[in-house]
């Protein structure tokens, strides 16, 4: 947290020109009037200005605060928070000796929505929304690394059997994983099929997906007579 | 349990103030009751239930004692 003072001949203007100083919104930043100044003697003799401390609330300390009062709340220990900011997105990596599991849930049902929580309210007032992962212990980085390691025996699997292949359902962060592997295999192709939570990838071959490709289902039924031609055909 | 709730429900909001926490035990179960400004129920239930599922989820995680529910309703 840093504290700049800053002097005006009034509180808005102040404000105003400490915000334009240094390129921030309402929501950056926390202010205190330390000498409400006076305009003196008839405008003439001894006018103070204001003075105004602001401390500009950084995003780490907010993610920070929030975090600690939610598992403070929860009654989960954990030693420390650590947080790394790359690409504007904020990895929050919670440093936890004893019971990771607690914290993380069944399939990771708790981090999630921990993590979807703090989403919401760091973002409450943001017009730039801020991008979030949250950890605990690195667990989301090994469960990457295994997802690679599945995907790549897939992929070596259907280039041996030319057989296209169906991933179990995967949330849409995992399953652009998949496709970005995939994608680098040139004789390889991805779909995505099902709805909602039970989206698969599946991994094919390139001619198979070709064939996929050119037979789309028709978007209305055709009419009766084409339909009849058709069968005859 | 309430505090949890309470934090939570808050930080989400726009009007804090209007926040409504009730209790009710009921042998196994424990009720609470939310009420908020209307302007922000939309917020607390999120796109899809989302948020609200992810407050139940983390006060389910939170209950002390094993085999014990909690419930959260939103009261309109």
């Amino acid at each position: 947290m840093k504290l700049i003072e800053r002097k005006g001949k009034s509180t808005s203007a102040v404000i105003s020109a400490f915000m334009t100083e240094f390129d921030l919104q309402l929501e950056d930043f926390k202010f205190e009037v330390t000498d409400r100044g006076s305009s003196g003697f008839l405008h003439l003799f001894g006018s103070k200005p204001t003075k105004i401390q602001f401390t500009i609330t950084e995003i780490r300390d907010e993610l920070t605060t929030f975090i600690k009062e939610i598992l403070d709340h929860m009654n989960i220990d954990f030693q420390e928070i650590e947080i790394n900011e790359s690409n504007e997105v904020f990895h929050i990596n919670i440093r936890k000796h004893t019971d990771v599991g607690l914290l993380i849930g069944k399939s990771a049902k708790l981090l999630d929505s921990l993590q979807h929580l703090i989403n919401q309210m760091i973002n409450k007032k943001r017009r730039k929304q801020i991008k979030l992962i949250l950890d605990v212990e690195g667990y989301r980085e090994r469960k990457k690394q295994l997802l690679i390691k599945k995907a790549k025996d897939i992929i070596i699997k259907v280039k041996k059997i030319q057989k296209s292949i169906t991933l179990e359902p995967l949330s849409g962060a995992e399953r652009k994983i998949v496709h970005r592997l995939v994608e680098t295999e040139k004789e390889l192709r991805t779909m995505t099929i099902g709805e909602g939570e039970f989206k698969r990838i599946v991994i094919m071959p390139k001619d198979k997906f070709k064939n996929k490709v050119n037979k789309p289902k028709p978007k209305t039924r055709p009419k009766r007579n084409t339909y009849k031609k058709k069968v005859a055909n | 349990m309430t505090e949890l709730l309470e934090y939570i429900v808050k930080s989400l909001v726009d009007d804090p103030d209007s926040i409504e926490i009730k209790e009710i035990e009921k042998d196994k179960t424990t009720v609470y009751e939310l009420r908020a400004a209307k302007s922000d129920i939309g917020k607390i239930i999120g796109k899809r239930g989302r948020t609200i599922g992810a407050i139940r989820i983390l006060m389910n995680a939170a209950s002390p004692r094993e085999g014990n529910r909690t419930v959260l309703e939103i009261i309109e």
